[in-house]
């Protein structure tokens, strides 16, 4: 049984622990733990809309930013007194944590309607391209640091691991410019850009996953080395569980909750890969909606857009919190 | 969020005393050295290549040549001295902003670890915070409303990469003004200000080095995300995010208006993180708070 790899360098201290057997009737988070995550979530949100808040009006009126910029200045003036702005600050940020509770927000101004159904709809092609992107990161990721963890072969341990680890010093919008050059210009195999037939998501989605794969291939290598060196693996394997039923079995599952939980901080990442990956390909997703509205300065669109993604990173977080929990009963504390 | 994670990380960081190897190693150099050598002929620009600003419009969109060794672009301008200058406006905003950034960090974990209890707690619920709200969604708030001058973009980059600096140091100073030798220079009479000089800093000083290469690696690639989106360094001016942006429209045709600035970009970052995990690896820091800002 040499062949597990004691001689790889010891990862983060994690004291591995034996998965707790799953009790029939049982939820599996408990409602406390869930309550706990969802008020977190619900400051983070809060927190996001004080922050367009006070951004808001560090630029002194905000009417200003609300009107195309050759409006005449009695209509700034009408806008001002209709939208409230020249009331005191503390009520007008109490009346705008109304409009986001309400969902009710000025029309965009390039759009000339509602942003909240703007902005939502563009949600299901960014959800897309995040499915697609997270599965790449997640499967490639995950195989590379499996690999990496308990392959026999020295070769396999290193090079997939440095490989993985070299994609880190790639930014996202290069790799998408270098596979956009390979596979689109010279090759021709797919489309360069738009979101017009299945090939069209191949390039985005390939782009925004391998964003993410150097953090799973590391983190999950980290988690399966640790519980590998675990006093429960060293029984398993005195008792002469053979290699493979011993990996699925003992370590595996062990491994899962760390890995979870570390990737899920890098949520954010994965955020700001998408924003980037849909501006890069054109993706018609929210990311290149919020972009877009920048530059084109349409500033309720751009609120509405911050808001929509904070409110998303966070139930991306929650999900990822309960996943953890559920296989990894320890982190319910 | 995630709270649990982040102690995991943090011990991570702090107690895990891997073999601490005495020199940089052969990775460790390259990167100091590939490092060494973008910084140098970013300095020394002016001497080296011409205007990045100067038109030519007998020499359009030309390939790379004897004359232009990285072709120019669609008003003629020479590449090659556009990609030294789009490097110098990197490095200075990354250079600028990775060092407020991590002396904003070292000042939070070592003001926490002296202070104790209420410094630290809201030191550490602010990095709950900054982890909470996605660093791009920072960045798009603060530069569209605030304007993208030197000052704002700046100002993003630090509150996205203070938190790494932050909890690479926090866990190392809370344990060093636990020993028993701080606690006899309390007792000998001296008072923070001299505990924080003579045992702190010398002490979280290593790390703190890793903690700024391994920042500067993340501030550089969120800078350039910016640069890329149009959220960053404006044009004329060369940038070298903005410059892979600009090149994207005629990749099929001018590949390397896109290229050049592309891979002078990789090679600074791998330099960085080469040297950052070299650094980490003498220190046994391993390689905490990773892409914590892009």
């Amino acid at each position: 049984m040499a062949a597990v790899d004691l001689a790889a360098p010891p990862g983060p201290s994690v004291t591995p622990t034996v998965l707790t057997r799953v009790r029939a009737l049982r939820p599996p988070v408990s409602p406390r733990y869930l309550a706990g995550r969802v008020a977190t979530g619900l400051v983070a949100v809060w927190g996001a809309a004080t922050l367009v808040f006070f951004a808001l009006y560090s630029t002194g009126n905000p009417a200003l930013l609300l009107v195309p910029p050759d409006a005449p200045p009695d209509e700034v003036e009408r806008l001002t007194a209709l939208m409230g702005f020249d009331r005191p600050v503390p009520v007008q940020y109490v009346s705008f944590l109304g409009q986001v509770v309400r969902g009710d927000f000025p029309d965009s101004i390039r759009y000339g309607s509602d942003p909240v159904a703007i902005a939502l709809g563009r949600l299901p092609a960014s959800i897309e391209l995040g499915l697609v992107g997270l599965t790449i990161g997640v499967v490639v990721g995950g195989v590379i640091g499996f690999v990496s963890a308990t392959s026999r072969s020295a070769w396999l341990r290193r090079v997939p691991l440095s490989v993985a680890v070299a994609l880190d010093g790639i930014p996202t919008f290069f790799f998408g410019i270098l596979a956009t050059l390979v596979l689109a210009v010279w090759l021709g195999w797919l489309p360069a850009t738009g979101a017009t037939g299945p090939a069209a998501i191949v390039l985005p989605g390939l782009t925004l996953g391998v964003a993410f794969v150097p953090a799973v291939a590391r983190v999950f290598r980290t988690a399966l080395v640790d519980v590998l060196q675990a006093d429960h693996v060293r029984t398993a394997r005195a008792k002469g569980l053979s290699r493979g039923r011993l990996v699925r079995r003992h370590v595996v599952g062990n491994s899962l909750g760390t890995t979870l939980n570390v990737v899920g901080i890098q949520a954010g990442v994965l955020l700001g890969g998408a924003v980037v990956t849909e501006s890069i390909f054109g993706w018609p997703g929210i990311g290149q909606l919020s972009v877009n509205a920048v530059q084109n300065r349409d500033y309720p669109l751009v609120i509405v857009c911050v808001l929509v993604i904070a409110v998303g990173f966070v139930l991306v977080n929650l999900l990822v919190d309960v996943l953890a929990a559920v296989v990894e009963p320890r982190l319910r504390s | 969020m995630t709270a649990v994670a982040t102690v995991l990380v943090e011990e991570q960081a702090t107690h895990d005393t891997r073999r601490a190897s005495r020199t940089l190693g052969a990775s460790g150099w390259v990167g100091a050295a590939l490092l060494g050598l973008v910084v140098a002929v970013t300095l020394a620009a002016p001497l080296l290549v011409t205007d990045p600003l100067a038109q030519d419009f007998t020499a359009i969109l030309q390939p790379p040549s004897a004359a232009h060794p990285f072709g120019t672009d669609e008003l003629g301008r020479d590449l090659l001295a556009r990609t030294v200058f789009g490097g110098r406006t990197a490095l200075a905003v990354t250079a600028v902003a990775t060092l407020v950034a991590a002396v904003l960090g070292l000042g939070l974990a070592v003001g926490g670890a002296l202070f104790g209890g209420a410094v630290d707690a809201v030191a550490s619920r602010l990095a709950d915070v900054q982890l909470a709200v996605p660093t791009i969604v920072l960045a798009i708030v603060i530069l569209s409303f605030v304007g993208n001058a030197f000052v704002p973009l700046v100002t993003v980059l630090v509150l996205g990469a203070w938190v790494l600096t932050f909890r690479v140091i926090r866990g190392h100073a809370r344990a060093v003004v636990r020993q028993p030798f701080v606690e006899a220079a309390r007792v000998a009479g001296a008072g923070r200000g001299a505990v924080a000089w003579r045992h702190l800093l010398p002490s979280v000083l290593p790390l703190f080095f890793v903690a700024v290469t391994l920042s500067a690696s993340a501030v550089l690639l969120l800078e350039s995300s910016l640069g890329f989106l149009g959220l960053g360094v404006q044009p004329p001016e060369a940038d070298w995010g903005q410059m892979v942006a600009a090149g994207q429209a005629r990749l099929a045709t001018a590949p390397w208006l896109s290229l050049f600035p592309g891979v002078a970009l990789i090679v600074t970052i791998v330099a960085l993180q080469l040297l950052g995990d070299a650094l980490a690896e003498r220190t046994g820091t391993g390689r905490a708070g990773q892409g914590v800002a892009r």
